[in-house]
């Protein structure tokens, strides 16, 4: 049995460091005395040099071999004796920051097909060794379906989100301005405003540049984790590789994906353009992970990348589609809350602004849903289940193996009743536990298929 | 198999309709004597509706309720305003239980949860009999694969 790579420590270590910046920010800012302030501080150090101590500690009985599988031997008060063998090993995932390059390490995370929050076991070992636990150590070359950079670039605008960019970026930003002095923020937000004049009303202005700027924070991210991503086959197992600052690596079991998913937004679709993610047990558990294959494609270059990738994975056309009359049903909410508009619009003066904005987004919304009403489907094949709907602000196509699809729901409610429509809902297996749903389905042939999806 | 709801169905749907009114009822009343009398109102209207709704839904609700088990699937029909049809391939059951609480037990009733890698399904209030008649069919067919 061996020793954790050092990184180990330092990752245990981290959550401690803080306290060491207490005797810092004290010095700074307390108004106490001298003798105070020193004795503060030394308690304070000696707190952390003891969850120090006891990180060491724990690193240095930490334990782990690699034979037929994984084992490893870790804590020190909760002893935790872990053993995953190679087979139960649903999914594999190798990352690698620039810390970590420099240091010669890798953090590994293995998933087995539990339905838990985290991996199974995260473990810091040296570069060698991660090679060795994985089919890499054994060259071997498979097909390999490179995304180019445009399509990463659109995927990586239409996904970013405003509001949780700036949820990192204003935080970091506050902090550096207690650290640095208080006109480094604003020094950031000015030059900002330099760049990006929008012409808004002040309060509005300070808004939209709060969101573009949480934006472009949330872009560069995502760029930053999708640019480079590689699929390869090997075998029975996907290989994916991601990454411009850290390079994640990810192998992937195939007879364990259990859902294919193609996802578009109405930004990619201006472009032609689909993401391809998969549902596999362990793929995409982490926070904020997603499970994506083909970041980006267009439709001619996703099949050949499908038939690349996944040549067995079976598919099949959605072949009932929604009644013409759930047309209304399909639009109605987006053009409700359009109509709201005009409310702002008649209050005049600076709603004006607020009026077009909500206009304008509930324009984008009635896209999607026309969209989502001329696309959506449900469809049974011998070996395949397909379902097409919108859900939020994007278009998805599913495809279950048959024998995976769980359970089927079909729901009526009194006004569907009149229409003799329904909704189908297929449960099937995935990290997330979403279900699908599509809207307006005629409730005789929907039963038929129902029937058909659980007669074997 | 065919399976379906009966009379002890509606007393354990009744209690608990009558429960949820009187508490609601209750608590809106304590408001109406720290607030204003006018919440009173309020108060009897929910214990009107209690008793309508206590005396209309359960023997519906019995009515709709249909379980099947064909050696190949469990299909159900569940609700009154919202109608829902399930069907659960037997290749895809992991595990099935059977579980009461102690008015269920008091009035001779089961839910049944069939639970999938995808999640669950529950079969609420089935007579003691037939639950215990469906959970044997499926612990049969699981014996047979």
């Amino acid at each position: 049995m061996e020793r954790p790579h050092p990184l180990y420590l330092y990752y245990d270590i981290k959550k401690w460091l803080l306290f060491l910046l207490l005797p810092v920010f004290r010095s700074i800012f307390s108004r106490q005395d001298t003798v105070s302030v020193i004795l503060s501080s030394l308690r304070d150090v000696t707190i952390a040099a003891c969850l120090i101590a006891y990180s060491v500690a724990k690193w240095r009985r930490a334990r782990y071999a690699l034979k037929g599988g994984l084992t490893f031997e870790h804590g020190l008060i909760f002893r935790r004796f872990l053993r995953v063998t190679a087979q139960d090993a649903a999914s594999v995932e190798i990352e690698r920051s620039p810390l970590m390059w420099l240091t010669g390490g890798r953090r590994v995370r293995i998933n087995t097909a539990g339905l838990r929050r985290r991996a199974d076991a995260t473990l810091y070992l040296p570069s060698k060794a991660a090679l060795d636990m994985t089919v890499e150590g054994v060259a071997c070359r498979g097909r390999r379906v490179s995304s180019r950079i445009f399509p990463t670039l659109i995927l990586s605008a239409s996904s970013s989100n405003a509001a949780l960019g700036f949820l990192t970026v204003a935080p970091a930003l506050r902090q550096t301005g207690q650290i640095l002095g208080r006109e480094v923020t604003g020094e950031v937000y000015g030059l900002f405003n330099r760049l990006i004049s929008l012409g808004l009303p002040p309060l509005l202005d300070a808004a939209a540049h709060v969101l573009v700027l949480g934006w472009c924070f949330a872009f560069v991210h995502t760029f930053a984790r999708t640019a480079g991503f590689t699929t390869e086959r090997r075998g029975q197992q996907l290989y994916l590789l991601s990454g411009l600052i850290t390079v994640r690596k990810n192998y992937i079991d195939c007879s364990r994906i259990t859902t294919m998913e193609l996802r578009q937004t109405l930004f990619m679709r201006l472009f032609g353009l689909h993401t391809v993610t998969i549902t596999a047990a362990g793929y995409g558990r982490e926070k904020g992970a997603r499970p994506v294959i083909i970041p980006a494609a267009r439709p001619r270059e996703l099949c050949s990348a499908l038939d690349t990738l996944m040549p067995e994975y079976p598919t099949c056309p959605a072949t009932l589609h929604p009644t013409r009359r759930a047309l209304i049903g399909y639009t109605l909410p987006p053009l409700i809350l359009t109509m709201g508009s005009l409310i702002p619009l008649y209050a005049g003066g600076v709603w004006h602004m607020i009026a077009a904005v909500w206009f304008l987004a509930g324009i984008w919304w009635l896209s999607v849903r026309l969209s989502g009403y001329s696309r959506a489907g449900f469809g049974v094949s011998d070996n395949a289940v397909t379902m097409r709907y919108s859900r939020g602000l994007a278009l998805y196509e599913i495809h279950v193996p048959r024998k995976l699809a769980d359970c089927v729901l079909i729901i009526q409610t009194p006004w569907q009743r009149r229409s003799k429509t329904c909704t189908v809902e297929l449960r099937c297996f995935g990290e997330k536990r979403r279900r699908h749903r599509v809207r307006a389905l005629p409730v005789e042939q929907a039963r038929i298929l129902a029937q058909i999806l659980t007669s074997h | 198999m065919h399976f379906s709801a009966d009379k002890s169905t509606i007393k354990v749907m009744t209690v608990w309709i009558s429960v949820f009114g009187i508490v609601l009822s209750s608590l809106i009343s304590a408001l109406a004597g720290l607030l204003t009398p006018w919440l009173l109102i309020i108060s009897a209207a929910v214990g009107a509706a209690t008793v309508f709704v206590a005396l209309r839904y359960p023997p519906k609700y019995a009515s709709v309720m249909k379980v099947d088990f064909d050696g190949i699937a469990v299909k159900a029909v569940t609700g009154v305003f919202i109608k829902k049809q399930l069907f659960v391939p037997m290749t895809a059951l992991r595990t099935f239980e059977l579980c009461s609480t102690p008015v269920q037990r008091f009035f001779g009733c089961r839910t049944v949860i069939l639970r999938f890698a995808g999640g669950a399904v529950f079969l609420p209030l089935l007579p003691v009999k037939q639950a215990e008649e469906l959970v044997a069919a499926l612990e049969e067919f699981e014996e047979s694969i």
